[in-house]
């Protein structure tokens, strides 16, 4: 096997879907929560395919997306006045920032570079003692562990000169804040495979219960999304609410131990503002204070103003699921992947950028 | 003097045309495919081919095979994971080892919901 082919395969695929369409009696609303999810679904037709009865609502799982704008507006000003060499994944340099995005900061001459791992942004650090490197840690549960071992590995190679900009954030309070929010009509979730694959499923039994709704840890390949969500419609049609495993050749229910133990090292947990959503209390992760010498937001003292949002954008609502990224008025008119308004219309797991990136799709769309 | 006709092969103004067309929907391509498939903050399987320790022999580094492309990943968090197993690599560090039996499940989903369905429906019957 090679854990790929074989899970996009169109037969297997047709065979779900009329799984599906013989299960789904009633109308239902299930939430994918991972915008990587999101944007297979979309890319691979998956949304047209499904019967009327099932309704796909895009969650707030991108984490390009949630990341605030007063921490792009840091970013840019350590790349643009402070002269760092700043290291970030490419999904966030187009990003608009308040006064500039990373892309336009690096047009007007900063250090931005694009990496695809943070250990590479170490290695840059190692090459240039001279200089200083921040690498902009975005993420979920699923990045965390790889932010972590950069700055351990940084403490080991005694790379003083390596620092991290974060904004972690976490997916079980992300589904609480959904449930909380009045507006809300979900009645399942599909949650993040990778991110169980670090985390395990155990933050999710307790979610299953207070709200009594299924949760189903689902993969992201086509055949991995329709068996997550025939398995979802099953409980939902017998009026059950479990916490499943789809994802199980690569979701142990205890996640990662070694990695659970790296991120406790060096992060701990702390309210964060999410972009579009506003603060929840406990949903990300913060540098422990051995590591502050680590924690460019402390090391470069780092005190700009707070900019307001683009009135423009429905960013949040379209990031809790209320509305469809098609529903904006300014979707493909003053908000495309070149000029975006919001950061979803940005990034490669953003719902937007999804449907617009596919926009054929979404003609067929029932919403 | 044209440079095709220098070369004694003139080549028609359309065919560069088509040529350089070709050319840019290739790019095109290639560049979907990193933007979607390489650098997504996604996780994807690939193949184990080699092992090497670094940073004075304290990391576990694996050149890891995605279809074509090789890269390297840091093995720190799957300390069982050897060569040609399949790893899920996440920006540069492979979170878990896939495993094979569970993947057959998935393809076996199907008839057992079947088979379940019959069971309680004779039940109930």
């Amino acid at each position: 096997m090679k854990y790929m082919t074989e899970y996009r395969d169109a037969d297997v695929v047709a065979r779900y879907l009329e799984e599906i369409k013989r299960a789904a009696t009633r109308p239902w609303t299930i939430m994918e929560v991972c915008g990587g999810q999101t944007h297979s679904l979309v890319k691979n037709g998956i949304l047209q395919l499904l019967p009327d009865t099932v309704r796909m609502v895009h969650g707030p799982g991108c984490p390009v997306c949630v990341t605030p704008l007063h921490l792009i507006d840091k970013a840019v000003h350590l790349a643009l006045d402070k002269g760092v060499i700043l290291c970030s994944y490419g999904d966030m340099l187009r990003v608009p920032g308040s006064r500039h995005s990373l892309l336009e900061a690096k047009a007007a001459g900063a250090d931005v570079r694009i990496l695809y791992s943070p250990l590479e942004a170490l290695k840059i650090a190692r090459e240039h003692p001279d200089r200083e490197v921040v690498f902009f840690a975005v993420g979920f549960e699923t990045t965390a562990p790889a932010n972590a071992l950069s700055v351990l590995h940084a403490q080991r190679a005694g790379a003083t000169n390596y620092s991290i900009l974060t904004s972690h954030v976490l997916v079980p309070p992300a589904i609480e804040a959904v449930m909380n929010d009045p507006d809300s009509h979900i009645q399942a979730f599909l949650a993040a495979g990778h991110v169980c694959t670090i985390m395990g499923v155990d933050e999710y039994g307790p979610l299953v219960e207070r709200y009594r709704i299924p949760i189903v840890v689902t993969g992201f390949e086509p055949v991995d999304l329709v068996q997550g969500i025939l398995m979802t419609v099953r409980q939902l049609e017998r009026g059950e609410h479990r916490l499943e495993n789809q994802y199980s050749r690569v979701v142990k229910p205890e996640g990662n131990p070694e990695a659970r133990k790296v991120i406790e090292q060096v992060f701990g947990v702390s309210d964060r503002e999410w972009r579009g959503i506003g603060n929840i209390p406990l949903s990300g992760y913060e540098l422990r204070p051995e590591f502050a010498a680590y924690d460019a937001n402390l090391k470069f003292a780092i005190d700009i103003e707070r900019a307001p949002e683009s009135d423009e954008c429905i960013a949040g609502l379209v990031l809790k699921g209320i509305k469809k990224p098609h529903e904006c008025p300014q979707f493909g008119k003053k908000c495309t992947p070149q000029n975006p308004l919001g950061a979803p219309m940005v990034s490669s797991e953003g719902a937007c950028a999804a449907y617009y990136h596919f926009s054929q799709a979404i003609d067929n769309i029932t919403v | 003097m044209e440079m095709g006709a220098m070369r004694g092969r003139p080549r028609k103004k359309c065919q560069r045309q088509a040529f350089v067309w070709l050319w840019g929907a290739i790019q095109q391509r290639l560049l979907f495919h990193l933007q979607y498939e390489e650098l997504m903050c996604l996780a994807i399987p690939g193949k184990i081919q080699s092992i090497e320790h670094q940073y004075d022999g304290l990391v576990r580094m694996a050149k890891v095979q995605f279809g074509s492309i090789v890269k390297e990943a840091s093995l720190e968090m799957v300390p069982h994971a050897k060569s040609g197993d399949y790893v899920l690599v996440h920006v540069g560090v492979a979170i878990s080892v896939v495993d094979e039996a569970e993947a057959q499940k998935t393809f076996e989903y199907l008839s057992q919901i079947g088979e379940i369905d019959e069971l309680i429906e004779h039940t109930q019957l």
